[in-house]
């Protein structure tokens, strides 16, 4: 395995609210190495959107506050000490980020060409003739039709699949080495899901570059991913090659997330559901986070639990079961 | 199995709902957008009619103009023999009490300054129902769905989503309805609650004898609640089968890239599976290209003149499993 190119150890981020503090991100680490598509998997609320904005720098402080002893080390540089001057050239830069609403991420006023030029010329220094021909370019990379025309048009002008690809076409601008994809095809139909997802995997292939692949969609995930890290209540409670999380997951909560899915193999049966919600982030049940839901849930599950390498590096479980 | 041999409890016929454009300087019309353009269904007692579609492809305006929360523009609705078209309002109230919606954002659609219990008891007092015992029917409702007696003092921001939907739906059931249209009931829920509120409208129909039109975009589940699917592409039912029969062999070229497009939730053979890709947007529903309307996309090898001109019927033989393709039967040799 080669030298990670993102390194998350132990990250916490944690808000501070009237409410209390939510630990809204608590003791998380995961490696990407280049090339590689990791997928951050959990439902709302479980800190997979925070780990990413906490990256990027992007979540405000107060009420974020990244804790003492985090670490996020990008190739050689720590991101949680670096200076918002430095920062600012390191994203759109090294590491670009797609959102879920490519509608709300793009600026009404401006026309996409615009907003593509601007990337170019600030951090690739081209002038205004250069960056309109690059864009051009890469607009047709992308898979956008008559691209030359639709440089000049708004973004209301664009149906969502296209707003998507002209997100996609701004955080490859600079080539970066590391995209980190929030949701990217939740807000799309599924023949336009399947057209990013396919042109998505067609750039990391042409540029090499790692993808941090944020869902909540189990199927994308086996779709696209090469490893997988799930996340719950704030806490990474596994990871592994996708492989082994479709057909071994340890985890009770990675198997009642594949349980509950609607089978296009097992129609008609009743789907498995896992009781109750996701406790309040301000309120983490002591001990292991999942018990309250869980079908296998024994005394021994109220002291915390500890992510412990299962088999193989790479392959853990946060469960006192699978260390027996 | 589903007893089709009586008279369906839902008839639809060529269902249309256009809606104007107007100009912006004077309001005139200057176009329509052809939403729903010639639906024809039934339902029988008892039984799921799953109705998928893109977004904008017109499955819920078709849930909405069945029960005129949007009046038709043209087209015949019968409900239990009754043709809703010529109901005057009041009739149309009575009506409404016996076919109930469940929407999408149950947020959206709960009153914010209402209690629960409030709420529960307004749609029995509106229908006439329940007399003096209404809050012990409200408990009584809130029970079935699976929340407790003492959520009846409570306001909407007080649940989770799981939970409101299931307030939706109790509030749904206050009036004892027979037939359901659910407007992507859990689309905006978390898989493992999905799970939850799936099971629970499975029994509240096996329990209560309900008929559901279920409308959705997730092809899997659909697949798994219905027992028959409708397949919508601009404003047309393209291909309609036994749930089973549409997912094994579907015959319309759009059903089939639907259906290849989903993601599986199993990696094992992804780089083998065979995926069709569609090109391109859905037009707009505005000005729908002539003839098969999906013939822009079409990645069918028999794609002909014919596909531009001519508006394909549905048509078909077994197990009433129909679809609108011009070449839906010089499919097998061509394949692959």
């Amino acid at each position: 395995m080669s030298e990670p190119l993102l390194k998350v150890r132990d990250l916490r981020t944690w808000f501070y609210t009237d409410q209390g503090i939510a630990k809204a991100v608590d003791g998380v680490s995961f490696d990407i190495v280049p090339g590689e598509t990791l997928g951050i998997v959990g439902e709302s609320g479980c800190g997979k959107t925070v780990t990413s904005l906490s990256i990027l720098g992007l979540l405000p402080q107060p009420p974020a506050k990244i804790e003492e002893g985090s670490s996020i080390r990008f190739a050689d540089e720590e991101l949680i000490e670096l200076s918002e001057r430095r920062m600012r050239a390191l994203r759109g830069n090294e590491i670009s980020m797609i959102f879920q609403e490519p509608m709300s991420s793009l600026n009404p006023v401006y026309s996409v060409g615009n907003q593509i030029s601007e990337a170019l010329r600030l951090h690739r220094g081209m002038n205004r003739k250069e960056a309109r021909a690059e864009t051009v370019r890469l607009l047709y990379e992308v898979g956008i039709p008559e691209p030359d025309r639709r440089v000049d048009e708004y973004p209301h002008q664009l149906s969502g699949g296209m707003r998507q690809r002209v997100m996609i076409a701004m955080a490859l601008s600079c080539e970066p080495k590391l995209l980190i994809a929030d949701e990217p095809t939740t807000a799309l139909d599924v023949t336009i899901q399947a057209q990013i997802l396919e042109l998505l995997a067609d750039l990391r292939a042409r540029h090499g570059m790692a993808v941090l692949l944020i869902t909540h969609d189990l199927g994308v995930v086996a779709e696209v991913c090469d490893r997988v890290v799930v996340m719950y209540a704030g806490q990474v409670v596994e990871t592994g090659e996708v492989h082994e999380i479709f057909a071994e997951p340890k985890h009770p909560y990675t198997k009642g997330l594949l349980a509950s899915l609607p089978s296009v193999d097992n129609p008609g049966q009743r789907l498995t559901s896992i009781p109750g919600t996701v406790p309040n982030p301000t309120m983490w049940p002591a001990g292991c986070r999942f018990q309250d839901r869980c079908a296998e849930s024994a005394p021994e599950c109220g002291t915390p639990q500890a992510l412990v390498e299962i088999g193989h590096v790479g392959r853990s479980a946060r469960c006192w079961r699978t260390q027996a | 199995m589903i007893d089709r041999s009586g008279p369906p409890l839902l008839r639809v016929r060529d269902l249309k709902k256009y809606f104007p454009v107007r100009s912006s300087t004077f309001g005139r019309t200057v176009g329509q957008v052809k939403a729903v353009d010639g639906v024809s269904f039934d339902l029988w007692p008892g039984e799921t009619l799953g109705l998928v579609g893109e977004s904008g492809c017109g499955k819920s305006t078709t849930g909405r103009a069945v029960m005129r929360l949007l009046e038709p523009t043209a087209g015949e609705v019968y409900f239990d023999g009754q043709d809703v078209g010529a109901l005057d309002r009041k009739a149309l109230r009575v009506l409404r009490r016996r076919a109930q919606f469940v929407f999408q954002d149950p947020y959206g659609s709960l009153n914010p300054r209402m209690s629960v219990g409030a709420m529960l008891e307004e749609a029995l007092k509106v229908h006439g129902l329940g007399g003096l015992s209404r809050r012990d029917r409200a408990v009584e409702l809130l029970e079935r769905v699976g929340l407790r007696s003492e959520h009846i003092d409570r306001y909407p921001h007080e649940f989770s989503g799981g939970q409101r939907q299931r307030l939706g739906i109790a509030r749904a059931l206050s009036v004892e309805p027979e037939f359901l249209i659910l407007d992507e009931p859990v689309s905006a829920l978390d898989v493992s609650v999905q799970a939850q509120v799936i099971n629970l409208l499975e029994d509240l129909q096996r329990e209560l004898g309900l008929t559901y039109l279920f409308i959705a975009h997730d092809l899997a589940l659909v697949e798994h609640v219905s027992d028959r699917v409708a397949v919508m592409y601009l404003g047309r039912i393209v291909e309609v089968a036994e749930a089973e029969d549409l997912y094994k062999n579907p015959k319309h070229p759009y059903t089939r890239a639907l259906l290849s497009a989903v993601p599986r939730a199993d990696p094992v053979g992804r780089e083998k599976r065979e995926r069709i890709v569609l090109k391109g947007d859905v037009p707009s529903p505005s000005a729908p290209p002539p003839g098969c309307a999906f013939h822009t996309r079409c990645p069918h090898p028999l794609k002909d003149a014919i596909c531009e001109t001519v508006l394909p019927v549905m048509e078909g033989s077994e197990r009433g499993h129909l679809a609108a393709c011009h070449h839906q039967n010089c499919d097998r040799e061509t394949r692959g």
